[in-house]
């Protein structure tokens, strides 16, 4: 009698247990497998891949989508590069509105949403991340991945005891061979995400890119947040654009990519090519350690009273109210920095202008939010949608 | 005279060419200004992106300066030729606030930028240099102790003070300022200094 209740406890546990594991294994793959829409705007006028640049990325999960946006005026090259941490949702919205709205009058500008997609298929359960995302738009719900800051482990396994950063021999924690933003100027041979860094600058050396833009978010209680970081070759933009921008439009800070410091896009990329790297950082209080509720309202409205207490105890960097910091703020600060750095640009270096046209004013984006911006993916030919 | 007129007339066109005509500003120039003439040596105590700001828009409006972010006392005496000190005097630009990536990059700490940005200022008062201490970077660089340390050594030390009103919310620098009766002047924002510049820095006559 009592073995026969054991079986049954048992039987009841592991069935549960496989309950669990199927239900969850769905969800996985659900997250893996889901395809955000791209609405291609009338200013791409080519979509290649990643692989293109650096064959043994072609086919893996990495290899995304590279949108270019040629005006036909001779100029520079600018290169966009969204997500490198996928849990930073406001540079992959940002940088996929600038592929659906923009228009250029002068050079060229590239567009990567996802620059470590895999980082996109993977999320962190046990910090409650949720999985997705909607936006609202016009015509209706727009529904994108939540990621992580590191790539999937699933793509990328084991980690070595330590990170050894190539070319510098600097040592990171172990994870952070799959943290793109510690993986620059990459390995032809080396994990996926230096391959993955690897391939982006071959992409920058072969397209003649002349500045790149790394768009991030940063948790509030972190000093480098509301911030311009700039390498050495684009100080002069990047100050002046941060003086620019606080004096008209919104605060943002400046700071200079320390020579010592490896790994990080605005050392290694402006070190290894032709091309300055300027990273940006927006705020997002989803990233704070002190938040409450970790759900898609705090990820889309950044309003949390637990990080507004620990703003009270002067234990921040970055000033947060009962307003927030909303996705649309967040992905406007993007937008609007990224014009204000190429005008700029422009201004310094006549030789290789980049000019937008078209893309949304700061305040149209935040009155209307970024969802106004979306195009409806049944509005168009199936030639002009991609998919991330 | 003319000379000065064409530098606010430079300002001028340039604020208009990038579009900054909103920006006019009104600042208050306290009478006891120093005389204030390039050269203009510009550094930072704690290695945040201030100086380079502060360069950046003097250059734009065609002020000669030197930027060093780690200028030491024995440079600047290197610098000058002791039997000109006459014709060298020219204006230390101290910037504070801190960046830790900055100090971190650059191998210094706070204690060793206070230490050497005193030195610095000793030596450019023996040279006969006006010292202008700025706290250009607002709120934003006077978060933490190591701003404060930056501020409260170097201030007191100026014979100008320019500053961000943003970061005077507890009246620290107009306390200072009227203790120690040193000028100073009011910003709002970074970028009014290539407004400013131009109505305090004499020229040279060409």
């Amino acid at each position: 009698m009592k073995a026969n209740k054991e079986w049954i406890v048992k039987s009841i546990a592991l069935a549960v247990w496989i309950g669990i594991l199927i239900s969850s294994g769905i969800a996985f793959a659900q997250h893996r497998q889901y395809k955000e829409t791209v609405v291609l705007g009338e200013a791409v006028t080519q979509v290649k891949t990643l692989g293109d640049y650096f064959e043994p990325i072609k086919g893996t999960t990495n290899d995304c989508n590279i949108y270019i946006l040629d005006s036909g005026v001779p100029g520079g090259t600018l290169l966009i590069m969204g997500a490198v941490h996928a849990e930073e949702p406001a540079t992959n919205l940002a940088a996929q509105l600038i592929v659906e709205n923009a228009g250029m009058a002068t050079g060229r500008v590239i567009v990567a949403i996802h620059q470590n997609r895999s980082a996109s298929t993977v999320t962190r359960p046990g910090d409650a991340y949720p999985q997705f995302f909607t936006i609202d738009t016009d015509w209706g719900e727009k529904k994108f991945r939540m990621g992580d800051r590191w790539a999937n482990p699933l793509d990328s396994w084991p980690d070595p005891e330590t990170y050894v950063h190539y070319p510098s021999g600097q040592m990171l924690a172990y994870m952070d061979t799959r943290n793109m933003n510690r993986t620059w100027p990459g390995r032809a041979n080396g994990s996926l995400a230096e391959k993955t860094s690897y391939a982006f600058m071959r992409l920058i050396e072969q397209e003649n890119v002349s500045l790149t833009i790394d768009l991030h978010e940063a948790e509030l209680e972190y000093p480098i947040i509301g911030t311009i970081v700039a390498h050495q070759g684009a100080l002069n933009v990047a100050a002046m654009a941060s003086m620019m921008l606080t004096a008209q439009e919104f605060p943002i800070g400046m700071e200079i990519s320390p020579l010592a410091l490896h790994g990080l896009s605005h050392r290694e990329i402006g070190d290894y090519s032709n091309s300055p790297c300027i990273l940006l950082e927006s705020p997002e209080p989803f990233l704070d350690r002190v938040r409450g509720v970790t759900d898609e309202a705090l990820l889309l409205t950044g309003q949390d009273e637990f990080v507004m207490k620990a703003g009270e105890q002067g234990l921040l960097y970055w000033p947060i109210d009962e307003n927030g910091w909303s996705i649309d703020i967040r992905v406007a600060r993007h937008v609007r920095t990224i014009e204000k750095l190429t005008e700029l640009w422009t201004r310094f270096h006549a030789d290789s202008a980049m000019v937008f046209a078209g893309l949304p004013s700061y305040d149209e984006m935040v009155e209307q939010g970024v969802g106004h911006f979306f195009a409806d993916p049944d509005s168009v030919p199936a030639d002009r949608l991609a998919f991330e | 005279m003319a000379r000065r007129i064409f530098l606010v007339l430079g300002a001028a066109l340039l604020i208009a060419g990038l579009g900054l005509t909103a920006l006019a500003q009104e600042f208050v120039i306290p009478e006891n200004l120093p005389v204030l003439k390039a050269p203009i040596y510009v550094t930072t105590c704690g290695q945040s992106p201030g100086a380079l700001m502060v360069g950046l828009l003097l250059g734009e409006v065609g002020l000669y300066y030197e930027l060093v972010d780690l200028l030491t006392a024995d440079e600047l005496n290197s610098e000058c030729p002791i039997d000109s000190i006459k014709d060298f005097a020219g204006v230390l630009f101290v910037t504070t606030g801190t960046s830790l990536k900055g100090m971190g990059a650059a191998g210094v700490d706070v204690d060793s930028e206070v230490a050497r940005c005193t030195a610095l200022i000793a030596a450019a008062r023996e040279l006969g240099m006006i010292i202008i201490v700025g706290q250009v970077e607002g709120a934003s660089r006077r978060v933490d102790e190591y701003d404060e340390q930056t501020i409260v050594a170097m201030s007191p030390l100026a014979d100008l003070l320019i500053t961000r009103s943003d970061v005077d919310e507890d009246g620290y620098f107009t306390t200072l300022a009227e203790e120690l009766g040193i000028p100073q002047i009011f910003i709002e924002d970074t970028l009014d200094l290539q407004i400013l510049f131009p109505l305090i820095f004499v020229a040279e006559e060409g």
